[in-house]
């Protein structure tokens, strides 16, 4: 079961998928973290979520590209974070094309789909912005727009977030055994 | 205090005197804090306190705010650091706002509490 939460930076979508992570049915659960882990600001962001997901119980898999090849038992729940950057990483690897990167995703996505009971996919919201890109970035946007569509359609709960409130466009965070307080409004 | 969010030029300000029940004259609303984005812009070139800027938004009637965060992260380390940071201020408003709207098109679509349109 696959549930895809995506929004723009800072949205509070990691937040969500972590609540949604913490109560889908799979064990263990695992983060699967696709960032490199070099430079000062990658350190600073690690750090900070490591501090959201403190006490969570997560164990962390290192994801930064081809998927299929994590190690991770049968059954387990997984949140890759995310989208993105795994894109980035597959798309712009020596001797890369787009077209390797979309086929070194989707397999990944069969792999997880396959092996684990829930998955939580964080995707980004990096379309909107009315910008005409160079070719490397214009093709880095097509594969990741390709991805989400892809996620999207085999999710059973598509949420965006804005400010840390969920719009729902798919499914029901119930499915994933998560609700949403009563102060959370839901749309369409 | 009400949050209205969303992408340039979606019709939030004309929302937000709607629900202050302002008019469409010129004068500035007293009830409502434009361009948050942008205060916080500044706030961060001159090295002042993001705490107060939250403070003074929250006791506004009517918090206005661009949606910064959806486009490809910036190359400049000070345009990442004001997306994120309008970003992080805008939920911490959001968890304190009475209600929430997200204007698309000129459509406010209500995220939290309960919509009075």
């Amino acid at each position: 079961m696959i549930a895809l939460v995506f929004g723009g930076s800072a949205c509070g979508k990691s937040a969500f998928a972590e609540r949604l992570l913490s109560a889908c049915p799979g064990a263990p659960r695992y983060y699967a973290a696709c960032m490199e882990p070099y430079g000062e600001e990658a350190e600073e962001r690690i750090r900070r979520h490591r501090a959201l997901r403190a006490g969570k119980g997560f164990l962390t898999v290192e994801a930064q590209r081809n998927l299929s090849a994590l190690s991770l038992p049968a059954g387990c729940a997984v949140l890759l974070e995310c989208l993105g950057t795994l894109t980035a990483n597959e798309i712009f690897s020596p001797g890369a094309s787009e077209e390797s990167a979309l086929r070194a995703i989707r397999s990944g996505l069969d792999f997880l789909e396959e092996r684990c009971a829930s998955v939580v996919l964080v995707g980004n919201d990096v379309f909107a912005d009315g910008v005409s890109y160079e070719e490397g970035t214009a093709a880095y946007l097509r594969v990741l727009a390709a991805v989400q569509r892809e996620a999207a359609r085999r999710a059973a709960l598509v949420a965006e977030i804005v400010c840390g409130l969920p719009i729902i466009h798919k499914g029901s965070p119930e499915l994933f055994g998560a609700s949403l307080s009563g102060k959370e409004r839901l749309s369409p | 205090m009400i949050l209205v969010v969303g992408g340039a030029g979606q019709g939030k300000l004309r929302f937000a005197r709607e629900l202050s029940g302002s008019a469409d004259g010129d004068a500035p609303d007293a009830a409502i804090f434009d361009k948050l984005h942008l205060a916080v812009r500044d706030c961060l070139r001159e090295g002042g306190d993001l705490s107060a800027l939250a403070e003074k938004a929250l006791q506004s009637r009517v918090v206005v705010c661009d949606e910064i965060g959806c486009g490809i992260v910036p190359l400049d380390r000070e345009e990442r650091r004001w997306r994120e940071e309008t970003g992080r201020l805008c939920q911490a408003l959001a968890r304190e706002a009475e209600t929430v709207y997200r204007v698309v098109c000129g459509i406010p679509v209500c995220l939290k509490g309960e919509s009075r349109c």
